[in-house]
């Protein structure tokens, strides 16, 4: 069987595919949510004057105090993380399709997604702890 | 291989924005793409930004007054924008790739009606929903927004 | 501007062993009702330029050979009237994405190269049974129309040239190999999906998909390419989950026994078929 400009046949990319649709079906309802609150808070403080301001340092702080809340920021976070940079990492092996490109382009969203998880996941756990119960 | 030389007519980066016609699908496509790269630059700054509330409350009001620029809101609303339609196509496409919106296989027959027409509704309808959420965010960004 | 009943062909021409980047020629085309673009170029080969190079064979939409780009549109030249394309002028290239042998002949080794590579045939595991063939497989009309529609694929390779993935990426399989590997994964006699799968998915083939949808719009056959793409995925994922149902085997049915043996129509491989 002629395989010499195929790649590696014993990839299994599909799992990474799947796991993109599983990402981006949690992501239509939790950033969707998140995006509906931060976005339309005129519309949605007409039914609870809580959403009217959502970028309030009160509210911050509030939204800070909850586990439950910091916990899914996280979570939200690694998701969008790995939905945004699966995209990329599809366009960019489809526009330098050789083996060493591949290597590279995964290290790259590897990298970049490694540090903005931890900058936003270091900052939501510490903010999380820190914020002053009042 | 033949003897002859040949010369390379790959599109490349060209069949995104012009190339051949599109059809809806192919904007669509094209769009997506687009979209999903705001998405990601725009999240990678959101996350800079919202670390800051770690400094406490000054560090954060200072940051916030800056997004109350004219030119800002509007950035801001081209991310809704971006997501609105990113997250409807989105769904129609996660719909399409898992095989439900496409149809079974169908014997064909001239004028060949496939998959394309299958999925036709639905997109339709979720673009309503893209336009409906895209004035939505509009009408708060510009009436009901500080 | 041309006559009313003349229309102008304007080709991109060229040859890699003289030219080093492509010219447009243009050539008035004598117009006739329900004349097609194939017509028209054997027109102009046969009283303008005898040198004008293309692929043709059957004239009537069966063989696959002439794809080109017309007026944008990666479409057949014999499928395709003139009348419906344009009134003033038609504009011809090359299928597009594949390195140019000469004039509007594109150099399709790699199609054919990434379509062998995905077996596309019927497999079987019983080796035994295509030596010496009990039966004939029988299939129900319901399990021939999950595959009947992917098998009118003449591999012209208009698909290949409308795909954007295929426009960027080198390695991706494109739509017409991918097909082609689906009609077997999908022919309730075929075995082969463990060995395609090694390829069908890896990172330039199926998983590189992103539903244009512009193949299925452009194939003169009808064989929807993108939804053949999308149902190969699902399937790829079902297996992965482990949840893929094998598909009842083709039953083979053994000439009937009222026959005497002598007559029975299987009993002996057609004269054709290889000793050993």
């Amino acid at each position: 069987m002629h395989c010499g400009w195929a790649g590696n046949v014993t990839d299994n990319k599909i799992k990474y595919w799947a796991l993109n649709v599983f990402c981006a079906l949690v992501l239509a309802v939790l950033l969707g949510a998140h995006m509906g609150l931060m976005h339309l808070p005129g519309l949605l403080g007409q039914i609870n004057p809580a959403w009217k301001d959502p970028l309030a340092w009160a509210h911050v702080s509030e939204r800070g105090r909850s586990a439950a809340i910091t916990g899914g920021y996280v979570l939200l976070l690694g998701l969008a993380l790995f939905h945004g940079l699966y995209g990329v990492h599809t366009m960019f092996t489809e526009f330098f399709s050789g083996e060493r490109a591949a290597r590279r382009i995964a290290a790259g969203c590897w990298i970049a997604g490694i540090a903005l998880f931890v900058i936003g996941a270091f900052s939501s756990v510490i903010f999380h702890i820190s914020v002053p119960r009042t | 291989m033949n003897d002859h030389p040949a010369v390379e007519q790959r599109l490349g980066l060209v069949r995104w924005l012009t190339g051949h016609r599109h059809g809806i699908e192919g904007y669509l496509y094209i769009c997506h793409r687009i979209s999903g790269i705001v998405l990601l630059l725009f999240l990678s700054l959101h996350v800079l930004v919202t670390s800051s509330r770690l400094f406490g409350e000054e560090t954060w009001q200072t940051l916030m007054s800056l997004t109350h620029s004219p030119a800002l809101k509007f950035l801001e609303y081209l991310v809704f924008v971006a997501f609105a339609f990113h997250a409807t196509n989105g769904v129609r496409l996660i719909l399409i790739e898992l095989g439900f919106a496409v149809g079974k296989a169908e014997h064909p027959v001239y004028p060949y009606r496939g998959s394309l027409h299958k999925q036709r509704p639905l997109m339709i309808v979720l673009m309503v929903v893209a336009a409906v959420l895209i004035v939505l965010g509009g009408f708060d960004a510009l009436r009901l927004g500080r | 501007m041309p006559r009313t009943n003349e229309i102008i062909f304007s080709i991109r021409r060229l040859y890699p062993a003289v030219d080093a980047v492509p010219h447009t020629q243009r050539f008035p085309v004598e117009l006739h009702p329900g004349m097609t673009v194939l017509e028209g170029l054997l027109q102009i080969r046969e009283s303008q330029d005898a040198s004008l190079a293309w692929r043709f064979s059957c004239r009537m939409g069966v063989c696959g050979s002439c794809a080109m780009i017309v007026n944008g549109h990666p479409r057949l030249a014999c499928n395709t009237q003139i009348q419906d394309v344009s009134r003033e002028e038609v504009r011809l290239a090359p299928l597009a994405n594949y390195p140019v042998i000469k004039d509007l002949v594109a150099n399709l080794d790699t199609l054919f190269e990434q379509h062998a590579a995905l077996a596309p045939y019927i497999a079987r595991s019983d080796s035994a049974e295509l030596i010496a063939p009990g039966g004939e497989f029988r299939q129900t009309p319901a399990q021939l129309t999950r595959f009947l529609q992917f098998s009118g694929c003449i591999k012209c390779g208009a698909c290949m040239a409308a795909c954007p993935t295929v426009a960027s990426d080198t390695r991706f399989f494109g739509p017409m190999p991918l097909t082609a590997a689906h009609r077997y994964n999908a022919d309730n006699r075929d075995d082969g999906f463990a060995t395609r799968k090694r390829h069908m998915r890896q990172r330039h083939a199926a998983e590189h998909c992103h539903y244009a949808g512009e193949c299925s719009r452009v194939c003169p056959k009808g064989v929807d390419p993108a939804r053949a793409l999308q149902l190969l995925r699902r399937e790829l994922l079902l297996d992965w989950l482990g949840l893929r149902r094998r598909q009842a085997l083709a039953m083979v049915q053994p000439a009937s026994d009222d026959q005497p043996p002598s007559q029975r129509r299987v009993q002996t491989p057609p004269p054709f078929t290889v000793q050993r």
